[in-house]
Parts: C-alpha cells; sequence; structure tokens
C-alpha cells in the first residue's frame, strides 16, 4: 500500500529530517516537497489517488506559522473540499487529510502519521472501478 | 566603493536596519556624521531609556556590528543615479549602492516662543535635560532638591517620543536627584514598549501628573523661574518652578537636496522612489522599540527590492490562458498580482509583480485555467514524482 506526503518545506520537511535522525520516522510513505503547503492543488491529490496512493497526507505549518501569511490556511480549506467532494464521489474522504507541523514537532507529526497509516489500512487498498 | 545597500545614519533605526540587512548576507555601508555609531543612544543617553539600558544595547550591537562597513564622520552631499544604482557623494568619498535606507533621524529645536516664553538659563530642553542628567555628579547635584516642571505636547503635540523621552527623564530626576517634579501635558501617551509600567511607576516615585483639559496650561516668568497655571475641577492651581523643562520641535532630517536632475526624497511615510527607503523618527514619531522594529522592517523591505533587481522570476502567468477570475489576485497574501494589460497578448491578464512575489504558490494551486507556473516547483515536477502526466 503506498502512502504519499506533500510537506512544507519550511516545516514539515524539518520536522521529517528530524524523525528521520532519531530514527522514528515510518518507512513506507513517500514525499514531495512543496516551497508552502498552498501550492498543493486538489488535482495533485486525485492524481496521486487516481495512480494508486492509498492515502494523502498534506503537511503545513501551524496557524500563524506560514512564512506566506496564510499559504496553511488555504491549503486545508481546500483539502477540507476535496474530503467533502470525494465523500460524494463513494470515496473514503478519510484517505486524504491536512496536517499542522512544526518544524521542531517531528514526534507530534510522526504520530499524526502512525494515525492516518492505520486509518488507511483499515479502509483497505481501494479499488479503482 | 560598491555595496548593496547604504544606510544613512548609525542611530538604532540604522543600526538595527544595518544588522538585519548584514545578517541576509548583503553588503552594507553604515554611514554617520559622528565618530561611532549610536546617534542618540550615544549622544544623548537617557533619552530614549534608561542611561543604562541605552548603553547595554548600544554595546550589544556594535559587538555584532563586526565585518559591517561603518564611514564616520560622513554627510550625505548628493544623491544621484536611479534605482539599483544610486550614486552617493559624501564629504568624503564615492559610493556606489543598489539601495539606500534613510535612518537620519529629526532635528530637535527648542522653541520658547512656542510657549510664549524668551529663552532664559531655567528654561531646558528635553534633549538637553538628559545631557544634564549623563553629566559628571556635581552638575546633577545642582538638581537636588529642585522644584522641575515638564511642559509637553506645545512645540510637538502628541509626540509619542518625547512623552516616552519625557517619563524616562522625570523618573530619573526624581530617582537621582529627589527633585519634585511637576508635568503638565495632554493625554499621556504610553502604547508603547513598557511605557504603561514606566508611568506606573514614575507616579508611584512621586510624580505629579496635570492633564490639559481644554483650558490651556499658562506659563508665565516668576521669581527667577517660572508659575504655571493649570485647571483642576475648573479650580486653578499654581505651581512655581525654578525650571522647565518643554519638549521640542522635530524636523525630520532629510540630507538629500534637490535640484534639476538630482534624486530626491519628500518626507511621507514611504519614499517615493524605488530603492530608497525611511527608518524609524525620520519617517514617523517612534519611541526606541518602535525604531528598532522599524528599522528591521525598513530591511525587509530592502531585501524584496534588492531580490527584484536580480530579475529572479519566481510565478509566471500564461496571459493568453489567464481567465481573468481574480481568483490570484484575491488569494496573494503579498499582493504581488494584479490584472493589468498584458502587451504579449494583447489582452488583459494577471501579472505578477516580481518585487511582492515571495513564490509560495498558493495562486499557481490555485488558478482554474492553470495559466501560473510556480517556477521553482512547476506542475510538471510534481506529477512527475507522482508518476502521473498531467
Amino acid at each position: 500500500m503506498r502512502l504519499l506526503a506533500f510537506v512544507c518545506e519550511r516545516s514539515a520537511a524539518r520536522a521529517v529530517e528530524e524523525a528521520r535522525k532519531t530514527g522514528s520516522w515510518p518507512d513506507g510513505l513517500e514525499l514531495v516537497t512543496v516551497p508552502c503547503s498552498g501550492r498543493v492543488d486538489v488535482l495533485h491529490i486525485t492524481g496521486a489517488l487516481t495512480r494508486g496512493y492509498a492515502g494523502v497526507l498534506v503537511v503545513g505549518c501551524f496557524e500563524e506559522a506560514c512564512e506566506f501569511v496564510q499559504g496553511n490556511l488555504v491549503a486545508r480549506r481546500r483539502v477540507d473540499y476535496l474530503r467533502q467532494l470525494l465523500a460524494q464521489a463513494g470515496v473514503q474522504a478519510d484517505r486524504v487529510r491536512f496536517e499542522f507541523a512544526s518544524p521542531a514537532g517531528a514526534p507530534r507529526l510522526v504520530r499524526a502519521v502512525r494515525e492516518m497509516t492505520e486509518a488507511v489500512q483499515a479502509l483497505g487498498k481501494g479499488e479503482r472501478a | 566603493m560598491k555595496v548593496e545597500v547604504t544606510v544613512a545614519g548609525a542611530g538604532p533605526s540604522g543600526l538595527s536596519c544595518a544588522l538585519a540587512l548584514a545578517g541576509l548576507g548583503r553588503r552594507v555601508a553604515l554611514v554617520d556624521d559622528g565618530p561611532a555609531p549610536g546617534g542618540t543612544l550615544r549622544v544623548c543617553p537617557g533619552y530614549l531609556g534608561p542611561a543604562g539600558a541605552s548603553a547595554q544595547l548600544l554595546a550589544t550591537m556594535q559587538e555584532s556590528l563586526g565585518p559591517l562597513e561603518f564611514m564616520a564622520g560622513e554627510t550625505l552631499r548628493d544623491l544621484t543615479g536611479g534605482p539599483g544604482d544610486y550614486r552617493l557623494q559624501l564629504t568624503g568619498r564615492q559610493l556606489e549602492t543598489r539601495a539606500l535606507v534613510l535612518a537620519t533621524g529629526l532635528d530637535l529645536v527648542v522653541q520658547p516662543a512656542d510657549h510664549g516664553l524668551t529663552p532664559g538659563y531655567n528654561l531646558l530642553s528635553l534633549t538637553a535635560l538628559a545631557g544634564l542628567l549623563a553629566s559628571p555628579a556635581q552638575a546633577v547635584a545642582r538638581l537636588r532638591g529642585r522644584r522641575v516642571a515638564f511642559r509637553l505636547d506645545v512645540s510637538a503635540p502628541d509626540s509619542r517620543r518625547q512623552h516616552a523621552a519625557a517619563l524616562h527623564l522625570a523618573a530619573a530626576l526624581r530617582r537621582d536627584s529627589a527633585a519634585e517634579v511637576f508635568w503638565f501635558g495632554r493625554d499621556l501617551k504610553v502604547a508603547g514598549d513598557g511605557l504603561d509600567e514606566l508611568y506606573r511607576e514614575t507616579r508611584d516615585l512621586g510624580v505629579t501628573f496635570f492633564k490639559d483639559t481644554g483650558r490651556p496650561v499658562v506659563a508665565t516668568p516668576h521669581a527667577g523661574g517660572y508659575q504655571l497655571q493649570a485647571w483642576v475641577d475648573e479650580l486653578p492651581v499654581v505651581v512655581p518652578a525654578e525650571l522647565m523643562v518643554v519638549d521640542e520641535r522635530q524636523t525630520p532630517r532629510l540630507p538629500v537636496a534637490t535640484g534639476p536632475g538630482r534624486s530626491s526624497v519628500r518626507l511621507q511615510q514611504r519614499s517615493p522612489r524605488p530603492g530608497i527607503f525611511l527608518a524609524g523618527s525620520v519617517r514617523a514619531d517612534l519611541e526606541l522599540a518602535g525604531c528598532l522594529a522599524d528599522g528591521r522592517a525598513a530591511a525587509a523591505s530592502a531585501e524584496i527590492f534588492l531580490r527584484s533587481l536580480t530579475g529572479e522570476v519566481r510565478a509566471e502567468v500564461d496571459a493568453a490562458n489567464c481567465a481573468r477570475c481574480l481568483t490570484c489576485v484575491r488569494l496573494c497574501a503579498h499582493q504581488a498580482i494584479a490584472v493589468a494589460f498584458s502587451r504579449e497578448s494583447g489582452r488583459d491578464a494577471a501579472q505578477v509583480d516580481p518585487r511582492a512575489c515571495r513564490g509560495c504558490g498558493v495562486c499557481a494551486a490555485a488558478c482554474p485555467a492553470v495559466a501560473i507556473k510556480l517556477v521553482a516547483c512547476p506542475d510538471e515536477e510534481i506529477f512527475r514524482r507522482l508518476g502521473v502526466t498531467a
């Protein structure tokens, strides 16, 4: 089962680095680093899902911490919107999630990734119609 | 000599601006007409804050100056050239600079006439009082037990800067010289950093505050000193004072002369000339904390300007595909996008101002016509990573 995470290079990517150093980063998660979580388009996420990823996680900075003022909030809104669309289309919305992270918040991010992995594993691989 | 940014004025604002720019890796020249950096912090400690704290702040800032080029005893004589390529004529040398930050501060002139008085031995300006308090102990001893009245908001009405200075000085006077201190002014300006607390401290030290409520305070010469009349609950209160400390008229010190073929700067909130920035009290009435913050803000503006000179484009709009839906304009937190006539496509289209764009890609992700390309992280790259073709 393939999982994908879009990570903001300012916060999440650094938290991932930190987690890798301590060896707590779970395997089997592919990363795409973006300049800001606001860069992540709905099309990028649906593209990943159609390509066979079982779940997509978007990680941005905490509120007020966004270098670009509100890129993180735009991204979260986008993910929420996509979750609604997915639910209407009969796809489990939990396959797509948004998480906040800070550069120093590696343990919190690891926990979120573990939760996400478990949730997606429970949903199964997903079938394309 | 060639530098990227010249900061004129090495007071608190200039220092904080130069340090911020040097921290960003810019080549900075710091120019000042005095022999050493510090400006008001050095010349008049005790004016912008407690004398000890000012000295400490100055020492810390000087320590971090490091390899930064400091030019002492230089004034700006002339400015020619244009944005990105200014040429400065200083007293002793020439400088080529891409951007210029003017942190030249204020000229303070005491105007006894504003108070209806003539210049006198026992009429002091705030800066003169700060100088007196910083001088040797015998000078301070002469103030011992004297009756001192502060008369504010006359030459510079509602100046936050002078209110802060006067509060520091009144507290110092009361503490060090046990003088009797009276304060006549309009509403106190204590919104600045720590000023509220300072006001309470000053009041607890025994400074008496009289607030001007409509009826003006009248100061008249009296028995070698002054007599001030204020109104409290419609009743006149008369306070005789041996020494009166008055506020000063503040004029921004803008060193650049105007003339034919010369780049000029007029005082306003923002310099109208790209590449010239105003920082600190030359721009607005700011106390110390405000000056330090304003210096850093000017550094950020200068940095964005310098980046725009390298022509680094972060987001490109495909004008022919732009739907002019204003989604990007609405979403851009840096107000870097506007819809304007595009010469390439011969019609209106969104246009990105490279000086303001920070390259976050929020617009590129939101564009329904997929007409915006983020150069550093284009869609193709993301889809390639996913193994998908767009």
